[in-house]
């Protein structure tokens, strides 16, 4: 007799009990599935959506720069440095420089300032890659010019103004010749939304806004020549420009990818706690389910079934409902990576492909479905604790648990440090850090043993109030109280897991607060830094109203040069004098 | 004969802790009885029948004493080797019939073999569900039969693995008589057939009378063993 037909004959009766009992309650397990759907579809569209991001971003790399290489510099360069540029320059190379800052803008119409990011271009050579569309259709060598510019058309909107009028900056009027549709290296840029306004080289000299110390971000763009190598052109420009960011069109732009990298890994392990929710909802709604089947297993176990084996046939279940949630979720991801695009649209141009991997759909099912055994697990593993000799008694009583500290502590243990480690594994590939994945985890435990504590001691002064009340409660209410602890009730894990939604919903909430803030405060010092004061009239000294600063506290201010954007004259009444660092 | 008995129990009692007191249900049971003996267990309700059969199935552990089945010590064998065991050695058949809802009646009689891991013999469970009279009725689901169907399922099932013993806890106490009747004369043929050893749980005198020897309990304690001549 060999053994493999025995257990493949065995997992087909556990397959068919196990369908046969998933089919007679469809609706049982309804929500959880969904649940767990939401989980796996929010995680594999992010992860989906952000290699779809990553790949476009290779792939449109020299777009997305507007050149084959790319330089972000801060300082003006030396003569040294001007003779190596120079020196490829005489190589056939083309090199144009682009410079981004912001300013205020103002027109006739609409007197109160807007700021703008200024970006000033050569139009004979920009871009070097993918094209600057304009409203009217125009070249761009046509339409900048000394005295006009293109703006984006929010800043057209919010100044009430229109192609063929004219604004102000920086003291000089320019007329606006086109609404700026679409710029290529838009996301190489500054990172900031908002208004947009093109101009030439020739027309930022005009405004006066650079000059010594002001804080405008430069980017050198190249165009190889076929004999020229990039690898060589790159290492002759990090010679010369220790410390510059120098990225060329085979990588992605770490400046765009860390942002990327940094939301995918937030929104992954928000998407996880969704899977975590969903999945303890599997896990409990199995409780339940198994705690019906109590008899079914004395049964099975009175004619001889160990509980290995009748555990398969709730591992099946759980199983198919963590596949069900999964293949839903999947749906629900690939919906989610079309939307995705869609709703950041305003930075990406084009609009990443949507790529169906197969890695993704496994790894969403494989998210799904580990999440979901691991939590149900505790209540599988109760299928040892059915007693057999349940079938000789017409009332079906409770399972009994294990007895005494040690034991119990012992039996939770058992269950608890596979189910956090094989979790934490999880939040370890998501978070794609070890870091991340224990802090998570970490996080996971002690909330998950607060919970439970604070469960456990509501529970027990539930209890001691129903005893110690001196007063006589109605009967109903009395008994509802009674069942809250009656041994075998659900109140205290349902207790802990509708805690742990709350609390992952704030801490979704301030890890989201607290990460827009690590972006603002970490940005990288070559963006672009601005103060806004505003002095009241008659009074001597100034009184800042109202700062937005990342790094530029007082001091710094004072120590740094300022350029005063002069506001025309019908705005310059005193009462509203704006500052600059730009 | 053998000379070694089926099921030896020795110096068994059972006590249940029960708030702050301990109430003891069974008080000291020996028991010896040899292979194909057919016994009946008479006694009040609450005498403790239905909880020493549980003890000398292995469905639960006695508070003291030994029980040996088949010259194999029993109280001390851990879950899943009682199972083992049970699947084994003993057939079952009890009150309220016991069926899994899920599997039709056929997939009920062929499971105590499965989970020995013995393979199926669809042939012997055919073969005893046409004994028992459903062999028109295999495919049907418990819901779906009455009463003395579903137990008659049930008697197919305890001998499917042609167990040594057979255990039966009140078989005909939810029938009416014309039924219960009919099963116990199918499980008084099969046991003659298969020569397997009879634990019958009875209140039922007229059943008792079948029995080669009646064994009755009262608060926990035999009061009275003796042999008798069966009446057939
Ligand atoms: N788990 C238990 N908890 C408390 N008392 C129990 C338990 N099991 C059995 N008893 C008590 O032990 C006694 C014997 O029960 P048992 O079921 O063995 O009686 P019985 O002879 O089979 O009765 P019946 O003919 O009604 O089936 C009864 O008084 C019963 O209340
Ligand atoms: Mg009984």
């Amino acid at each position: 007799m060999n053994r493999a037909p025995q257990k493949t004959l065995l997992w087909r009766t556990a397959a068919k009990i196990a369908s046969r009992e998933l089919r007679a309650t469809p609706g049982k397990f309804l929500f959880v599935v969904l649940a767990v759907a939401a989980g796996v579809g929010a995680l594999s569209g992010v992860r989906g959506f952000s290699m779809a991001a990553r790949s476009m971003l290779l792939r449109d790399a020299r777009k997305l720069m507007a050149a084959d290489v790319m330089m972000r510099l801060r300082e003006a360069p030396s003569a040294e440095q001007k003779a190596t540029l120079d020196a490829l320059s005489a190589q056939g190379i083309v090199r144009t420089t682009i410079t981004e800052t912001i300013s205020m803008s103002v027109t006739t119409g609409a007197p109160v300032p807007q700021m703008v990011t200024i970006k000033a271009v050569d139009p004979r050579v920009y871009p070097f890659y993918g094209a600057i569309t304009l409203a009217p259709p125009q070249s761009l060598a046509e339409a900048l010019r000394a005295d006009t510019v293109a703006a984006s058309d929010d800043l057209l909107q919010r100044l009430k103004t229109g192609v063929g009028q004219t604004l102000r900056l920086g003291g000089k009027d320019f007329r606006i010749v086109a609404a700026l549709i679409t710029e290529p290296d838009r996301l190489s840029g500054n990172p900031m939304a908002g208004a947009r306004i093109l101009m030439s080289r020739d027309a930022l000299e005009r405004t006066g806004l650079i000059g010594p110390g002001s804080r405008a971000q430069n980017r050198l763009l190249f165009r190889l020549t076929p004999s020229a190598g990039v690898e060589d052109v790159k290492s002759r420009l990090q010679k010369a420009f220790p410390g510059a960011q120098i990225i060329d069109y085979r990588e992605t732009d770490p400046g765009i990818t860390r942002g990327l990298d940094s939301s995918t890994v937030f929104l992954s392990l928000v998407s996880l706690v969704a899977l975590i929710v969903g999945s303890l909802g599997v896990a409990m709604a199995m409780h339940s389910h198994m705690q019906q089947k109590m008899d079914t297993i004395a049964i099975m176990k009175s004619i001889g079934a160990r509980s290995g084996q009748i555990m398969r046939i709730y591992l099946l279940e759980t199983v198919w409902l963590g596949l069900a949630g999964g293949v839903l979720g999947i749906a629900l991801g690939a919906a989610v990576q079309r939307a995705f695009p869609v709703l950041i649209q305003r930075f990406f141009d084009q609009r990443p492909d949507i790529v169906w991997s197969w890695s993704f759909v496994a790894q969403g099912m494989a998210a799904g479905l580990a999440s979901t055994v691991l939590f149900t697990l505790p209540a599988l593993l109760r299928v040892r604790r059915v007693r057999p000799v349940l079938v000789l008694r017409r009332e079906m009583e409770e399972t009994t648990s294990a007895s005494g500290f040690p034991a119990r502590a012992k039996s939770t243990a058992a269950i608890g440090v596979p189910l956090i480690l094989g979790f934490g594994l999880i939040a370890v590939w998501i978070g794609n850090s070890w870091e991340i994945g224990g802090y998570f985890t970490g996080g996971l435990l002690a909330s998950l043993l607060a919970l439970s504590a604070v469960a456990w001691l509501l529970l027990r002064s539930l209890r001691w109030f129903l005893r110690a009340a001196p007063w006589k409660l109605p009967p109903t209410l009395r008994h509802g109280i009674a069942n809250l602890y009656r041994p075998g009730n659900q109140a205290q894990p349902v207790l802990v897991s509708l805690g742990v939604g709350v609390m992952f919903t704030l801490t979704v909430f301030l890890v989201q607060r607290s990460i827009v803030g690590d972006i603002v405060s970490k940005a990288p010092p070559e963006r672009p830094t601005f103060s806004l004061w505003t002095f009241v009239p008659n009074k001597s000294r100034a009184s800042p109203r109202w700062s937005k600063s990342r790094r530029a506290s007082t001091a710094r201010w004072n120590s740094h040069p300022r350029s005063r954007c002069a506001l025309p004259p019908s705005m310059a009444s005193p009462s509203k004098t704006i500052r600059m660092k730009t | 004969m053998n000379s070694r008995p089926m099921i030896q129990a020795t110096g068994v009692t059972k006590s249940i802790r029960n708030g702050a007191h301990c109430v003891e249900i069974l008080k000291g049971i020996n028991l010896s009885i040899p292979a194909g003996q057919f016994v009946a267990i008479m006694g009040a309700s609450g005498s403790g029948k239905s909880t020493l059969l549980g003890l000398l199935a292995g469905l639960d552990a006695p508070s003291s004493g030994s029980i040996m089945l088949d010259g194999e010590e029993i109280s001390q064998l851990e879950e899943d080797a009682l199972a083992r065991l049970r699947g084994r050695k003993i057939g079952f058949v009890f009150q309220s019939y016991q069926l899994i809802p899920t599997l039709t009646a056929e997939e009920n009689v062929l499971l105590p073999m499965e989970l020995s891991g013995n393979g199926e013999d669809p042939g012997r469970a055919r073969e005893l569900l046409d004994h028992v009279g459903l062999a028109e009725r295999r495919h049907h689901y418990p819901v779906q039969l009455s009463g003395g169907e579903q137990q008659r399922v049930a008697l197919a099932r305890a001998f499917m693995v042609r167990p040594p013993i057979l255990m039966a806890d009140e078989p005909t106490g939810n029938l009416d008589t014309a039924n219960g009747r009919h099963v116990l004369d199918l499980l008084l043929d099969l046991n003659r057939h298969e020569k397997t050893t009879l634990l019958l749980v009875t209140h039922d005198r007229d059943l008792a009378a079948n029995a080669g020897r009646r064994v009755l309990l009262r608060d926990g304690e035999i009061v009275s063993d003796e042999l008798q001549a069966p009446n057939e």
